[in-house]
């Protein structure tokens, strides 16, 4: 037999934006986010361009690391 | 743009699963079944399961992830290409040369693959896709750029 559980919409927010903001503070990977949420990972990515949530700060400081090593690397 | 930068990509079977199968018709999917038709996308499967497993039980971090890095070890990969968070660090440990969606885009600038016109165009549809990169970042992006187009 199939079980449903009827989840209030205010819980489902709820749940969703606490997510968001466990990633957005760089507690959880994209990932692990996406998992949680039953989506799959390119979904993910749509809610976080849609709630224009930021990348989180390690992320911003590892691509910015990335640029700059290529901005001296020799050809 | 993926194809010129880089001749030859593998992906391990989590992946494509992700990608392809579990997020049809969303963003990449179609891309990258067309990839592996034409060839230049390979599925591979990491060889030592074991060193993936071990590595994400002790680093707490996706199973998935710990494959991607596994898999560039085994095949000697030149270049992983992560946006993760845990990817990206655990490469670093075994000095795995990372590029992520923003520095494949300076590095197809630099290597004049694509304009600079063109890389910023895409910066800003990438930002607007919800890889929404810092101030600072986006700032040394141009500056980088801006190297480009002096010379």
């Amino acid at each position: 037999m199939k079980m449903t559980v009827a989840i209030p919409e205010r819980i489902k927010e709820k749940f969703l934006n606490e997510i968001l903001e466990m990633y957005a503070e760089g507690e959880i990977s994209a990932g692990k986010a996406a998992e949680m949420l039953g989506i799959p990972r390119a979904a993910f990515y749509q809610l976080l361009a849609e709630k224009r949530i930021p990348l989180p700060e390690k992320l911003n400081q590892s691509i910015l690391k990335e640029l700059k090593k290529l901005e001296t690397k020799k050809d | 743009m993926l194809k010129n930068v880089y001749s030859q990509i593998s992906i391990t079977s989590s992946v494509f699963a992700e990608v392809v199968e579990k997020g049809w018709g969303l963003a990449g999917s179609i891309e990258t079944e067309r990839a592996m038709h034409e060839g230049w996308i390979k599925v591979l499967d990491v060889v030592d399961k074991w060193k993936a497993r071990e590595m994400a039980v002790t680093r707490r971090i996706h199973l998935a992830n710990a494959e991607t890095v596994q898999l560039a070890r085994e095949v000697k990969a030149s270049i992983l290409l992560a946006d993760e968070k845990e990817v990206r660090e655990l490469a670093a440990e075994f000095g795995l040369e990372v590029r992520g969606c923003l520095g494949l885009l300076a590095e197809a600038a630099r290597r004049e693959l694509i304009s600079v016109k063109e890389a910023k165009r895409d910066a800003k549809r990438l930002i607007e896709e919800g890889y929404r990169i810092s101030e600072e970042v986006l700032k040394e992006f141009y500056i980088m750029l801006g190297s480009e187009e002096g010379k």
